[in-house]
């Protein structure tokens, strides 16, 4: 008798710390922020947080989501703010194709209109473009003369396909991925020259020498530490991926104060929450590298480079 | 009899889904894997597993046997307990850990699965000599065997079906553990089943699953036919009569 209730107790104490404290009521000022899984979620998760928390707010953090589960929270109402993405608003949350050439504030501008329907409100977005990239060492760049996708491409069909590139699984299959890409840049890679694998592994991959061309995310760190020259892409192929933050309307409604405090955040990128341009978000871009490059490469918490960049920005108090 | 009935229709189940799904037009927005990419993995997938284990059993059955021999007993602890720690490591871990050591492709993968793979050999291969019964080896003796004598004609013999089940195991296990060689570029049934996960598409997962099951199942099979050849007829005629 005795075993079997530690042993009910056991289990009982173990979902206690499984199931994380469900059912508690939401205090005055508390709201709920969800990020993503993975670095550059969770800087942005914490800029949030901790910006609320000093201004009088008692934040939460529901951290390391999928996208899914992000989206689910926000529209079961768990999650009050989140910062997502343009792109992934525009085609997998509201079911749209992304017409090519369509640029950041047009993708932005149609996201904050359809998404406002469903009691989203999006505020000022950040043009970091965090969207598919490929990038090279300059030796490369150099020795072929290759700028922009157009120049890989042309080189691609010289060569005949024979130069290796990395791609991450998903996107050597996705058909919006590398077979969208080559035909819409016209040009073929050799079956054996394409290399797979997870996703951080193309980073490793190009970093080794393992590949020419590797892909990349806009705002990996690696970029910025090795000094790689990422592909302009000159036909606007690849969506725009601009992280925004992003409010439930029935909290908006309650704390209308949050949409300024955002805003004053969004202020701080380059572009300031205005309309974008190619300049603007190479520069943000570039932003957001050395932010990531503190957590993946410095390895800083997350915590402490938000709260560093919100009191270089004289958010906060330090 | 109809454990064999049941192995063919696992394995046509399997082959039969494959089928199914490469000739399916679209799966959502994907089109299927075709039958050329299928096989060119199952191929790599084949290579990876028996690259691997014929350089495990060559180290593992030996290094085991030495391990019960009088003079090596205090081997035994530290083989055996490394296989189990290196068992214990997620498999996942293992492919992973071998991009800073070694890099990424084939051979990194190779080596991943050698290290998986080794821990069923040596512990079969272990309890075989093990548990022979003491009182058979002292007749041996007593009938002036020598040392090398009995081990050649009645240990080993006598242990042969248990390493061999040790081998049959370790190879199902490896074609399981190998799918995750995709993730470092080694390629592999892992790299249909990994883009199914990515795009969504259980279909495509189950078009990697199903080869990746069909091939443990033929090896499975093809090793218990083996084991059970190698099985002293001795032996045999006593499992017959329990």
């Amino acid at each position: 008798m005795r075993r079997l209730i530690v042993t009910i107790l056991a289990v009982v104490l173990t979902l206690a710390l499984v199931l994380p404290g469900a059912g508690c009521a939401p205090a005055e000022n508390e709201v709920t922020v969800g990020n993503k899984n993975f670095t550059e979620q969770y800087i942005i998760g914490e800029m949030i947080k901790q910006l609320l928390e000093d201004r009088g707010f008692t934040v939460n953090l529901a951290a390391d989501l999928s996208t899914d589960i992000m989206r689910g929270g926000m529209e079961a109402g768990d999650i009050d703010i989140c910062a997502e993405y343009t792109g992934t608003a525009w085609m997998v949350h509201l079911g749209h194709e992304y017409e090519v050439g369509d640029d950041n504030n047009e993708i932005y501008e149609l996201v904050k209109e359809e998404d406002e329907v469903n009691g989203f409100i999006w505020l000022n977005p950040i043009w970091n473009n965090n969207t598919y990239a490929f990038a090279s060492w300059p030796e490369f760049v150099e020795e072929y003369n290759v700028e922009t996708l157009s120049d890989l491409a042309a080189l691609y069909r010289q060569e005949e396909g024979k130069i290796s590139m990395f791609t991450t699984i998903e996107f050597s299959v996705r058909p919006d991925g590398l077979p969208a890409m080559q035909e819409h840049y016209d040009f073929e890679v050799d079956e054996a020259y394409i290399m797979t694998g997870a996703a951080g592994i193309s980073l490793i991959g190009l970093a080794e020498g393992e590949c020419d061309v590797g892909m990349v995310f806009g705002t990996d760190a690696a970029i910025a530490e090795y000094g790689w020259h990422v592909y302009l892409d000159d036909q606007s192929f690849f969506p725009p991926y601009d992280i925004t933050p992003s409010v439930r309307a029935e909290v908006l409604e309650k704390y209308p104060e949050i949409e300024d405090i955002l805003n004053e955040l969004v202020a701080t990128f380059p572009g300031g929450g205005e309309s974008a341009t190619p300049e603007i978000v190479g520069e943000c871009q570039g932003i957001w590298q050395g932010l990531c490059a503190k957590v993946d490469i410095d390895l800083l918490e997350p915590e402490e480079v938000a709260h560093d960049y919100l009191v270089e920005n004289n958010l906060i108090a330090g | 009899m109809r454990h064999q009935v049941i192995l063919i229709s696992l394995l046509a189940l399997c082959i039969g889904l494959t089928v199914w799904i490469t000739n399916m037009d679209k799966i959502g927005v994907m089109e299927p894997f075709t039958y050329r990419e299928i096989l060119k993995e199952t191929q790599r997938h084949l290579l990876m597993v028996l690259i691997a284990e014929l350089i495990v059993i060559p180290i593992g059955v030996p290094l085991a046997i030495l391990a019960t021999r009088p003079g090596f007993k205090k081997l035994a602890i530290p083989i055996i307990g490394g296989a189990n720690m290196g068992q214990s490591i997620p498999s996942m871990a293992i492919v992973a850990i071998m991009v800073p050591l070694l890099g990424m492709g084939f051979w990194p993968a190779v080596v991943a699965l050698f290290i998986w793979g080794l821990l069923p050999i040596l512990r079969n291969s272990y309890a075989a000599i093990n548990n022979i019964n003491p009182a058979i080896v002292e007749a041996a003796r007593g009938m002036g065997m020598t040392r090398g004598q009995i081990a050649r004609k009645v240990e080993l013999p006598l242990a042969l079906p248990v390493i061999m089940a040790g081998v049959r195991v370790s190879t199902v296990v490896v074609v399981g553990t190998a799918t995750l060689a995709a993730l470092i570029a080694a390629g592999g049934l892992g790299r249909i089943i990994l883009a199914g996960v990515a795009v969504s598409q259980p279909l495509i997962t189950l078009q990697g699953a199903a080869p990746t099951a069909a091939l443990a199942i033929t090896l499975g099979f093809i090793l218990e036919r083996i084991e059970k050849w190698m099985t002293p007829r001795g032996l045999k005629a006593k499992a017959e009569m329990s």
